[in-house]
C-alpha cells in the first residue's frame, strides 16, 4: 500500500534530524495557526498564492529563496563546527553518513532552491519594469514555474524528516549513486526535488526570454534596455541551453535506478563517465546563469549610486552576450583528471582562461563607472565594493584552476571548495543582497534600515574572509572536500578559524533578520513616498513603490538611453511633469490557482516516486492533468480595470512627483537644463546615445499575442530540442556498448522504419494542411486534416510500439545492455512525444468542435502545429542516426 | 491572420506563421512534402546500395539529414530569413550551437577518454 515507506523512515533514533523536524514543524504549525487566527488565509489565497502578477511572483520566490538560504546555512554551520573539533581521536559530533547527508544537501539546496529562486525572484520582479510593460509573457506560466520550484523545495525538506537525503554530493555521481552502491531513498529524493524545481526554472526562463525579445515598451530598442535586462537575458538563455541537458541525465539515472537500464551502471555497457560530462554541461553555466544577473544587479547599482551613466554600456552587453556562449563551452574543467588527453585538456583550459576576459572587461566598467561620480555608500554599494574586492581574488584562483597540471594537484581539495565558495558568495550572493536592498523599497514602499544593512554587510565580509581564506592553505596541504574527520591536528588551527568565520556570518545572517523586523516596524519612518528613493536612472523608478497591479498608468514612450533619466531630467527644467495622458482601461490576467494545483499534485507524485507508492503516482498525475485540462479550457483570462481607477491612481502619483519638483535645488536644475541641450560638459556624464537606429524606425512596444506565444513555443521547442540532443550523443557514445547482446544489425528493421518515416512525414502535411484550412476558417477541412494527423501518428505509434514490443520479447529489451537502454530511451522519448500530441490534437479538434476558431484556439494550433513539425525533424535524426547508421555501418 | 501593424517599421512575425511568397498556402505544404520524400528515399537508398563507396556513406546520409531538416524548417515551419522574423532564426541558431556543443563535445571528450583509458577488459583482469 505504501510502498517502500514504513514507520522506519521517521529517523527515531537520530536525536539531531528528530529535534530538528520537531522544532520545524512546530514553527510550520505556529505560522499557519497564527495565520488562521488572524482570518489572513483569504487575503494570502486571493493576493498571493493565485496571484500570476510577475511583482509577487517574484517576491515569492526571494521569500522562498530566503527561507531555503537559513535551511542551507544551518548545515554549513553544522559542517563548519563539526570539523572544527573532529580531529584525532575526536570523531566530532556528526557520523559519517549524517555529515554525508548533510553536505550533499548542502550543495543542492544552496544551488537549487537559494540561490535558484533568489535570481529568478529578482528578475521576474524587476524585467518588466525595467522594460516598461506590464507584466512577463506568459503570467501564468509564472506562476505554475514558481509552484514547481516550491514544490522541489518542499519535498528535498521532506527527505530531512522521513527516509534520508543522497549521500553522494550534489551532483550524485554515478556510480556511487546507482541502485547497487545507493538502495536508500535518498538519491531518490535528490532526482525528483531537482528534477521537479528544474522544470519550474526551464520555464521560467522561456517566458523571461520571451519577455525581454518580445515585450518590451515602445521606444525600448535593444540598445536602451537596463544592462541587468541584458545579463538577464543572457542568464536566461544559458538556462534555456542547459536544463534540458540535466533534465535529460537525471531522467536517464532515474531509469538506471527505477527500470534497471544501463546508461551509467558499472554492468551492461554503461558509462559513468557520461554522467559527468553530461552533468557538468550544465553545471558549469549553471554558474554563470546565477552570476550573471548579479553581474546586472551590480551595474545598475553602481550606476545610480555613482549617479552617473554606466561607463561602457556596449561593452558590457558583448561581455555578458560573450560570457553566456563561452559559459556552454568550458565542462571539461571539472574532470580535467578523469583521463582525457593533453589536447582536450588544453582546449578546454584554454577556453576556461579567455572567459576571465569578458569578466574582466565588466570589472574595469564598474571602476570607471565610479570614476569621477559622486559615489553614494549606500548599502547596495557597499555589496558592490565586497564584490569587487573579493571577486577578483576568487576569480584569479579560478584561472589557477583552469591549469590542467595544478587543477590534478588541489583537484576535489578544499583549495576548490573555498575557489567556488569565493566566486559565488562574492559573485552572486552579495549582488543578490545588492538587489535586495536596491528593490526592496520598491516592492514594498519602504526602505530597509540602514545600520543593520551596514552591519550585516560587515559581518558578511569579514566572515567569508575569516571561513575560506584557511581553507585555500589546507587545500594545498591536502585536506581534501568532503572529509568529515582528518588525522592531521595541524589543520585544527585553520578549522577553528573557518568555524568562526562561520559564526561571524551567522552573526550577519541575524543583523538581516532584525534588519528586516526594525524596517517593518519603523517602516512608516522608512517610507518610500515618491518611488525613486535612490535617484534612480531606470524605468522601474518612475512609477510608485509599491507599483500598481498594471505597473504603468499608460505604457511609457521611451525617448534615449537610460529611459527614466531623461524623463526626470526635463521635469526637473521644467519643474513639472509632462502632460497627463489620455488614461484608457488596462485588461490585466486574472489569478488562477491552476500552479498551486498543479505543484500540490506534482508533489504527491515525487513524493509517490521516491517511495514506490504507485497509486499514489497513478493517481496524481491524472488530478494534475486534468486540472491543466480544465484551465486549457478556460476563456475568461483577463478583467479590466476602468480607465477612471487608472486615472486616479495615476493622478495621485503626479501629486507627489510634482509636489518633490518643489525641493529641487537650482543647481541641479541647470544640470538638467545642459543634459536636455545636449551640453554636457563633464564628460563622466555623457551616456551611450542608444539613438533610433533610423528616423521612422523605432520599436513599436509589446507584440501582438500570436508573435508572444508562438515565439515562446518556439524557444520551448528548441529546449525540447536540446534535450533530445543530449539524448542522442548519449546514444552516440553508448551505441556500440553491447554488452555481448544482440547489436543494431541483428534489430533494426529498414521496412518498418521506412512505412514509419512514411507515416510521419505524410502526418505533417496533412497537420500543414490543418493550419491553412484552419487560418481560412474552414472548420470541415480542419477537422478532417487533424483528424488524418491523427490517424497517421497514432499508426506510426503502433508500429513503433509492435517494434518495441518484438525487440523485448526477444530478450532485447532495455536493461539488457547500455546500448538499447539509449536506444529505447531517444526512441521511446521521441514516441512519448508524438502519443503527447495526440493528446493535444484531440483536445484541439474537440475546442474547434465546440468554440470554432476564436484568436486563443488559433494560437493553440500555431503551437501545435509548429510542435507536430518539429517531432519530424527529430524523427529524421533518429532515423538517419540510429537505424540507416546502425543497418549499414 | 497577423494582427499586427505593418506599417511604421519594426514588425514581427511568430514562428510558422507563413509570409507571402511563393510557398505560401498549399503548393508550399506539397513542394516540401515531396522534396521530403526525395531526401528520405535517397536515404534510405543510400544506406541499402551497394553500388557506394561504403566509407563516405555515414557522412552522405548527415548531408541528407541536414538537409532534409532545412527542408522541414522552411517549408513546414516557414523559418526563413525573411526580416520579421530574425528573432526565430536567432533563436534558431542559438539553439544549433548548443546542440553541436552537446553532440560533438560528447563524443569527442568521451572518444577521448576511451582512447586513453585502459580497456575495461584489462582493469578486470587486474582486479582478479
Amino acid at each position: 500500500m505504501l510502498g517502500k515507506l514504513t514507520w522506519s523512515a521517521i529517523p527515531f533514533a537520530e536525536p539531531l534530524p528528530l529535534i530538528t523536524s520537531a522544532v520545524v514543524l512546530a514553527v510550520i504549525g505556529g505560522v499557519l495557526a497564527w495565520i488562521t487566527a488572524k482570518g489572513h488565509w483569504g487575503y494570502l489565497w486571493r493576493e498571493w498564492i493565485t496571484s500570476v502578477d510577475h511583482k509577487r511572483v517574484g517576491i515569492m520566490y526571494f521569500l522562498l529563496g530566503l527561507i531555503m538560504l537559513l535551511r542551507g546555512f544551518s548545515d554549513a554551520l553544522l559542517m563548519r563546527t563539526h570539523l572544527a573539533m573532529a580531529t584525532g581521536v575526536n570523531q566530532g559530533y556528526l557520523p559519517p553518513e549524517h555529515f554525508n547527508q548533510i553536505f550533499s544537501a548542502h550543495g543542492t539546496i544552496m544551488i537549487f532552491f537559494v540561490a535558484m529562486p533568489l535570481v529568478m525572484g529578482l528578475m521576474n520582479f524587476v524585467l518588466p519594469l525595467q522594460l516598461g510593460v506590464r507584466d512577463v509573457a506568459f503570467p501564468t506560466m509564472n506562476s505554475i514555474s514558481f509552484w514547481l520550484t516550491a514544490s522541489g523545495a518542499l519535498l528535498i525538506n521532506v527527505s530531512l524528516f522521513i527516509g534520508e537525503f543522497a549521500r553522494t554530493g550534489w551532483l550524485a555521481y554515478p556510480p556511487l549513486s546507482e541502485l547497487q552502491f545507493s538502495p536508500g531513498v535518498g538519491v531518490d529524493y535528490y532526482l525528483w526535488s531537482v528534477q521537479i524545481s528544474g522544470v519550474g526554472t526551464l520555464l521560467s526562463a522561456v517566458n523571461l526570454v520571451t519577455t525581454i525579445l518580445k515585450m518590451r515598451a515602445p521606444g525600448m530598442s535593444y540598445t536602451r534596455m537596463p544592462v541587468f535586462c541584458w545579463t538577464a537575458l543572457a542568464s536566461n538563455l544559458v538556462i534555456l541551453a542547459i536544463f534540458p541537458i540535466l533534465t535529460a541525465c537525471l531522467a536517464m539515472l532515474t531509469l538506471d535506478r527505477y527500470l534497471g537500464f544501463h546508461f551509467f551502471t558499472t554492468d551492461g555497457g554503461g558509462s559513468a563517465m557520461m554522467f559527468v560530462n553530461l552533468i557538468w554541461m550544465w553545471g558549469h553555466p549553471e554558474v554563470y546563469a546565477l552570476a550573471l544577473p548579479a553581474y546586472g544587479v551590480y551595474s545598475e547599482v553602481v550606476s545610480t549610486f555613482s549617479s552617473k551613466p554606466l561607463f561602457g554600456y556596449r561593452s558590457m552587453v558583448s561581455a555578458s552576450m560573450a560570457i553566456c556562449v563561452l559559459s556552454c563551452m568550458v565542462w571539461l574543467h571539472h574532470f580535467f583528471t578523469m583521463g582525457a588527453g593533453a589536447d582536450v585538456n588544453a582546449f578546454f583550459g584554454i577556453a576556461t582562461m579567455i572567459i576571465a576576459v569578458p569578466t574582466g572587461v565588466k570589472l574595469f566598467n564598474w571602476l570607471f563607472t565610479m570614476y569621477g561620480g559622486r559615489v553614494r555608500f549606500e548599502v547596495p554599494m557597499l555589496w558592490t565594493l565586497g564584490f569587487m574586492i573579493t571577486f577578483v581574488t576568487g576569480g584569479l584562483t579560478g584561472v589557477l584552476l583552469a591549469v590542467p597540471p595544478v587543477d590534478f594537484i588541489v583537484h576535489n581539495s578544499q583549495f576548490l571548495v573555498a575557489h567556488f565558495h569565493h566566486v559565488i558568495i562574492s559573485g552572486v550572493v552579495f549582488g543578490l543582497f545588492a538587489g535586495y536592498t536596491y528593490w526592496f523599497p520598491k516592492a514594498f514602499g519602504f526602505r530597509l534600515h540602514d545600520g543593520w544593512g551596514k552591519a550585516a554587510f560587515w559581518c558578511w565580509f569579514f566572515g567569508f574572509y575569516l571561513a575560506w581564506m584557511p581553507m585555500y592553505v589546507i587545500g594545498m596541504q591536502g585536506a581534501t572536500r568532503r572529509m568529515q574527520h582528518y588525522n592531521d591536528p595541524s589543520w585544527q588551527p585553520y578549522e577553528i578559524v573557518a568555524a568562526c568565520g562561520a559564526l561571524l556570518i551567522l552573526c550577519g545572517v541575524l543583523c538581516q533578520a532584525t534588519q528586516l523586523i526594525v524596517s517593518i516596524r519603523n517602516r512608516d519612518k522608512l517610507r518610500d513616498v515618491t518611488g525613486d528613493p535612490w535617484d534612480g536612472r531606470s524605468l522601474e523608478w518612475s512609477t510608485t513603490s509599491p507599483p500598481p497591479a498594471f505597473n504603468f498608468a499608460v505604457l511609457p514612450d521611451v525617448r534615449g538611453e537610460e529611459a527614466y533619466w531623461g524623463v526626470k531630467q526635463r521635469a526637473i527644467a521644467q519643474l513639472q511633469l509632462d502632460e497627463a495622458p489620455a488614461y484608457q482601461p488596462i485588461e490585466l490576467p486574472r489569478a488562477t490557482p491552476i500552479g498551486v494545483i498543479t505543484a500540490f499534485f506534482v508533489s504527491f507524485a515525487g513524493f509517490g516516486m521516491v517511495w514506490h507508492i504507485w497509486w499514489l503516482v497513478a493517481a496524481s498525475v491524472a488530478a494534475g492533468f486534468v486540472a491543466l485540462a480544465t484551465f486549457g479550457w478556460r476563456r475568461e483570462d483577463e478583467f479590466e480595470i476602468p480607465a477612471a481607477e487608472v486615472a486616479r491612481l495615476d493622478q495621485d502619483r503626479r501629486a507627489i512627483r510634482t509636489g518633490a519638483l518643489a525641493d529641487v535645488a537650482p543647481d541641479r536644475q541647470e544640470a538638467a537644463h545642459a543634459a536636455l541641450a545636449l551640453e554636457v560638459t563633464d564628460p563622466h556624464q555623457l551616456g551611450h546615445a542608444g539613438a533610433d537606429t533610423k528616423p521612422g524606425v523605432r520599436d513599436n512596444g509589446p507584440a501582438s499575442k500570436t508573435v508572444v506565444a508562438g515565439f515562446g513555443f518556439w524557444v520551448f521547442l528548441l529546449t525540447d530540442i536540446v534535450m533530445f540532443s543530449a539524448l542522442f550523443a548519449t546514444y552516440a557514445v553508448l551505441a556500440n556498448a553491447t554488452d555481448g547482446g544482440p547489436t543494431s544489425k541483428m534489430l533494426f528493421s529498414r521496412t518498418t522504419v521506412g512505412i514509419e518515416t512514411v507515416c510521419l512525414l505524410f502526418s505533417t502535411f496533412t497537420c500543414g494542411l490543418a493550419f491553412l484550412a484552419a487560418k481560412r476558417r474552414n472548420v470541415g477541412v480542419t477537422q478532417l486534416m487533424l483528424a488524418l494527423t491523427g490517424v497517421l501518428g497514432a499508426a506510426f505509434l503502433s508500429i513503433e510500439l509492435r517494434e518495441f514490443a518484438s525487440m523485448i520479447a526477444q530478450g532485447a529489451g532495455p536493461s539488457r545492455s547500455a546500448f538499447l537502454s539509449a536506444f529505447f530511451t531517444l526512441v521511446g522519448c521521441h514516441g512519448i512525444h508524438v502519443a503527447a500530441g495526440l493528446v493535444w490534437l484531440v483536445s484541439l479538434a474537440a475546442q474547434i468542435a465546440t468554440r470554432g476558431f476564436e484568436p486563443k484556439v488559433q494560437r493553440k494550433l500555431l503551437c501545435f502545429s509548429l510542435f507536430w513539425h518539429a517531432l519530424d525533424i527529430v524523427w529524421v535524426a533518429v532515423f538517419t542516426i540510429v537505424y540507416l547508421f546502425g543497418t549499414s555501418l | 491572420m497577423t494582427d499586427h501593424p505593418t506599417h511604421a517599421g519594426h514588425t514581427d512575425a511568430a514562428p510558422g506563421e507563413e509570409q507571402d511568397s511563393f510557398l505560401s498556402g498549399s503548393a508550399g505544404y506539397i513542394i516540401g512534402l515531396l522534396l521530403a520524400l526525395a531526401l528520405t528515399a535517397t536515404s534510405f537508398w543510400a544506406a541499402e546500395s551497394g553500388a557506394l563507396w561504403r566509407p563516405g556513406v555515414p557522412i552522405g546520409l548527415c548531408v541528407l539529414a541536414v538537409a532534409q531538416m532545412g527542408i522541414h524548417l522552411v517549408f513546414f515551419l516557414h523559418i526563413t530569413t525573411a526580416p520579421d522574423s530574425t528573432n526565430n532564426v536567432l533563436a534558431l541558431a542559438f539553439g544549433i550551437i548548443i546542440v553541436m556543443l552537446v553532440v560533438v563535445g560528447s563524443i569527442w571528450i568521451m572518444d577521448n577518454l576511451n582512447a586513453n583509458m585502459m580497456p575495461m577488459e584489462q582493469v578486470m583482469g587486474m582486479q582478479s
